[in-house]
């Protein structure tokens, strides 16, 4: 067999022909076009209401532009930038921005994943549990503040007299801040236990069996089998949750109002805005709030790989 | 999953009815806790019992002879249906055309509805506030409703091309060897298989509209469009009422309403949707 | 009722993969013909373009004479069954069966008359009520094929409808295919990678290999004439034994010794301009214990002693397995045929050898044994073309 195959063999495999390639068939031109056409209504919203305005709020940070005094509108470049780095008030708001993250993300990582295998490994009443836990899920987060805010008022709250004993807990900065954090992990730990609930799914039962065999107990088969397995789907809900938790605003408005150096990011943005009309400072704070989302988006899908959401969405049928 | 003997079985099934009864507790403390406010009288509002000593309706019938509340609860329930059936509508043909059909462009549309899903939407609330007063949309529905489609669309295109993705479009194939037109096949086949997927991304992007409060409080300015959430916090101490805390717990109890019985008759529905999106599926 | 033609037939993609080349297969009205082939090989393609489910790039289909390329699927009268079998899982097994029907706009009556009585056929009545997620999977492939048959379409066109099906289940559901295609004589062609299937339920079988109709006829004569190495390998089970072989002054020189040509063989060869390189084809049935065999048969066959590998004995049979020492035969077919039967790469050294014996043989397992071959029986192929150059065809 060591002479050269170049006889024709009984059948050629199929061979690429540059013709054909040009020529692509009218079904897969109409595929194309309703493709588009599909899309079409969607990518024009997001681009006219979400895309169009980045564009225009860069602009705006370019600006001194104060609705109280709107015929001083004018270029000045970066000066916006510069008075917004250098205010203590900014890097206040960002500081708790981080802290109340990474806090109440860590701690819902943790809780979630408890209320996950709870969820997933319960034998009795699991509708009950899921029906339950979906409730802090999809109350409008102003009604949650403002039932922590009453339950943390002395005087009105259960929890103010039986707790704090009384003292009025929202108007000192370190605790008013362990509410706000509260309130956050009470209402998206079970967000997080869902989605890491879908990807205790993902571990199958056989592996988990074979790993006991293997000798491996209860905590060796936690953080060695299923975490590994879940890793994707881990990812994604930390993702999920950060970028949700960095733009905290709802529950500091209502429990704070931003009160004694409480104040996230979005509020002091808010600030600017609505109350103080100043569409230049505003504008430049929503610039740099965007770049830090980017930038934590940008780690987490480093870490991701392949696993980011939609990296699979290449594949049809 | 050691071993399944009786006492044993009974025991850990105690063990979790306990964790359960935990659970269970902490999803529904802050509910009852502003139930119980709502429904406590005047006198008793401030005694910081966690069940009223008296109960009264007094407090719903005073938000309901507000128009503030009145009007805030038609804006928000409009507002809210409209944006979530263009968002649906629109999410549905997007996420057909991903989930069905190979065109050019198919991997941008998924990358720019994952960006917009993970915007901070702080960012666009000073453009928007801008805009939105130079064309006049500024504290009126559709200045709303259009950021709500917005955010609504990813979750939309999101779930939905997970859930397009499950039906088998060798039904289709089917429908055509069985003698039906595109058309048909569509209306009698895939249509209906649609539908649960569709209903469900409905009730998530409505939650997601009934719960906004950033774009609600920044771009509204009166009555004219004013949604519950922002309204509630208007309630403090600038209402007829000397302390709001009654009619905000009413108020708070009348919106939650919609969510109690989503998460009571679509629970199942509401955890598909919201876990398929989220995990390679 | 009719037949179908395919003259020609070609399906290029877009970006130029050639999927299916000029295709002919004639297939007469009420014939059950299979088309069978590794994945890959167009058989599906080919079933789809039948079907109008794809485009024909090139060459000319006809259903009843007729020219039906252009015809959308619901306008050329043919039925299909699915691997997955497609029910539509919101209807139930009546309203899944009356839906061609229903789309066709039948009466009321005969609607119900038509579900009836292919339910009968299919033992499907007392299911008809039922959503097709409550059946086990041999009641709906029975509902899918229901709903093929309820219409009387021109043609039934089948995609490996028992893959989804047990082993058990599938030898059984094979019967009744065949039975119920009899039954009601409508032209047929089936799809399958299963060579049992193709073997055991066509009229004719068409085996297909990267987009090209390597051989087609029925089942038995594609056994014994296969037209080359890939339709020898692929056509029965276990599959034929494949040595090196090297011709020299008609003498055979193999690993199983040296195999003198018989005059038939060499009659072939004659006009076959065959190398000096050959393969060497064997049907395990053609071996035999040397001890069961007399002295008469013995001159024209070749005896060889090695040792037993492994022996499997099946009560009616003996299979006995052996390694030889030399080089493995090779060539681009047997690569493929290995690849898709998933043995590619299953360790292996030397020339490997399945034998079926009489059960009355003592062979025995990790000791020698005498094993005689017919050696008129031998089939002989070029390692480059794969052709067969002992073919005695037509």
């Amino acid at each position: 067999m060591s002479h050269a195959v170049t006889q024709e063999t009984g059948t050629p495999p199929p061979k690429r022909d540059a013709k054909a390639k040009a020529a692509i068939s009218e079904g897969k031109k109409a595929e194309r076009r309703l493709g588009l056409l599909l899309c079409a209504p969607a990518v024009i919203v997001m681009a006219a209401v979400a895309g169009w305005p980045i564009i225009y709020s860069v602009w705006l940070s370019l600006q001194r532009y104060d609705l109280k005094f709107p015929d001083r509108q004018e270029f000045v470049g970066l000066d916006n930038y510069v008075t917004v780095l250098s205010s203590p008030y900014w890097w206040n708001a960002m500081w708790i921005t981080v802290v109340i993250t990474v806090v109440s993300v860590v701690i819902e990582l943790v809780l979630g994943m408890v209320l996950a295998l709870v969820m997933h490994r319960t034998l009795v009443g699991r509708g009950i549990v899921r029906t339950s836990t979906l409730i802090p899920y999809g109350i409008v987060t102003v009604v949650a503040a403002f039932s922590w805010r009453y339950a943390w008022t002395p005087g009105t709250g259960y929890l103010a007299e039986t707790i704090a004993g009384g003292e009025p807990v929202l108007t000192q900065k370190i605790p008013a801040l362990l509410v706000v954090v509260l309130a956050e992990i009470w209402k998206t730990t079970p967000f997080m236990a869902l989605l890491l609930m879908a990807g205790l799914a993902l571990v199958p039962d056989d592996l988990l069996k074979a790993a006991a065999m293997d000798g491996a107990n209860a905590w060796q088969r936690f953080t060695k089998v299923m975490v590994p397995v879940m890793k994707p789907a881990i990812l994604v809900a930390l993702l999920f949750r950060t970028l949700d938790a960095f733009r905290i605003f709802d529950n500091l408005f209502v429990l704070t109002g931003g009160s004694q150096g409480t104040t996230s990011v979005s509020m002091v943005t808010y600030n600017n805005l609505i109350k103080g009309l100043n569409l230049g400072i505003g504008s430049t704070m929503s610039v740099l709030i965007f770049i830090a989302v980017a930038v934590i988006a940008f780690i987490f899908i480093k870490l991701f790989g392949t696993a980011a959401p939609g990296s699979d969405n290449g594949g049809r049928r | 999953m050691a071993g399944i003997g009786g006492a044993e079985t009974t025991g850990r099934k105690a063990r979790w009815a306990v964790l359960n009864v935990l659970v269970v507790a902490y999803a529904l403390f802050p509910v009852l806790w502003i139930v119980s406010l709502s429904f406590k009288s005047k006198a008793t509002l401030a005694d910081g019992n966690f069940i009223p000593r008296e109960w009264t309706l007094e407090n719903y019938t005073a938000i309901f002879s507000t128009t503030e509340f009145v009007r805030a609860l038609v804006n928000s329930i409009g507002i809210a249906i409209i944006a979530t059936v263009i968002a649906v509508v629109f999410g549905t043909m997007a996420a057909y055309a991903i989930a069905r059909l190979d065109f050019p462009g198919k991997r941008v549309l998924v990358g720019i509805s994952l960006l917009v899903s993970m915007f901070p939407q702080i960012s666009l609330i000073s453009p928007l506030f801008e805009i939105e007063r130079t064309l006049g949309l500024f504290d009126t529905w559709p200045g709303l409703i259009l950021p709500y489609i917005t955010f609504g669309l990813p979750l939309a295109i999101y779930t939905l091309s997970a859930f397009f993705r499950e039906i088998p479009w060798e039904l289709e194939k089917a429908a055509k060897m069985d003698g039906a037109t595109p058309g048909q096949a569509f209306r009698r086949v895939i249509a209906p298989l649609a539908a649960p997927g569709v209903f469900t991304t409905a009730i998530l992007v409505f939650i997601f509209c009934w719960n906004d409060f950033l774009f609600a409080i920044s771009l509204t300015s009166t009555e004219n469009s004013r949604t519950v959430p922002v309204a509630l916090s208007f309630f403090t101490g600038s209402s007829q009422f000397e302390d709001p805390t009654g009619s905000i717990a009413a108020a708070a109890v009348v919106i939650t309403i919609p969510i109690i019985l989503f998460v009571l008759f679509f629970q199942r529905r509401i955890v598909a949707g919201l876990t398929s999106g989220a995990v390679k599926g | 009722m009719a037949e179908i033609v395919l003259d020609k037939v070609s399906k290029q993609y877009p970006d130029g993969a050639v999927a299916v080349r000029d295709v002919d297969i004639d297939i007469a009205d009420g014939e059950f013909i299979i088309l069978v082939g590794p994945s890959g090989c167009g058989k599906s393609t080919t079933l789809n373009m039948i079907a109008g489910l794809e485009d024909i790039t090139s060459g000319e289909l006809r259903i009843g004479g007729e020219r039906v390329n252009e015809r959308a699927p619901k306008d050329r009268d043919i039925a299909m069954v699915f691997q997955s079998y497609a029910l539509y899982p919101h209807m139930t097994v009546k309203e899944n069966m009356a839906f061609p029907l229903r789309l066709a706009k039948v009466d009321d009556a005969t609607v119900e008359k038509k579900v009836r009585d292919a339910a009968e056929i299919l033992d499907l009545t007392q299911h008809l009520d039922r959503k097709p997620s409550n059946l086990s999977g041999g009641q709906r492939q029975r509902v899918a094929m229901g709903r093929a048959i309820v219409r009387s379409p021109k043609a039934f066109l089948m995609d490996e409808p028992l893959s989804n099906l047990d082993a058990k289940l599938r030898v059984q559901m094979r019967t009744s295919v065949s039975r119920l295609q009899k039954q009601l004589g409508t032209t047929t062609v089936y799809v399958t990678h299963d060579q049992t299937e193709a073997m055991t339920l066509g009229d004719r079988v068409v085996v297909m290999r990267g987009g090209a109709v390597q051989q087609m006829g029925a089942p038995q004569y594609l056994y014994d004439h296969p037209a080359n190495l890939f339709v020898a390998g692929f056509i029965g089970s276990p599959s034929m034994n494949f040595v090196p072989a090297g011709l020299e002054n008609g003498t055979l020189r193999s690993p199983l010794g040296d195999v003198p040509l018989t005059d038939r063989v060499r009659g072939l060869l004659e006009g076959a301009d065959a190398p000096r390189e050959v393969i060497m084809g064997l049907r395990p049935e053609h071996f035999e214990d040397a001890r069961l065999v007399d002295e008469s048969a013995q001159s024209h066959g070749v005896t060889f002693t090695s040792h037993v590998d492994v022996l499997e004995s099946m009560g009616s049979d003996k299979f006995a397995y052996f390694s030889l020492s030399g080089e493995q035969a090779t060539s681009a077919e047997l690569a493929e045929l290995a690849a898709d039967a998933g043995s590619a790469d299953v360790p292996g050294e030397g020339v490997s050898l399945v034998t079926r014996l009489s059960a009355a043989s003592t062979a025995t397992e990790g000791e020698q044994a005498e094993i005689w071959f017919d050696a008129d029986k031998v089939q002989l192929f070029d390692p480059h073309t794969g052709r067969n150059l002992t073919y005695s065809g037509d």
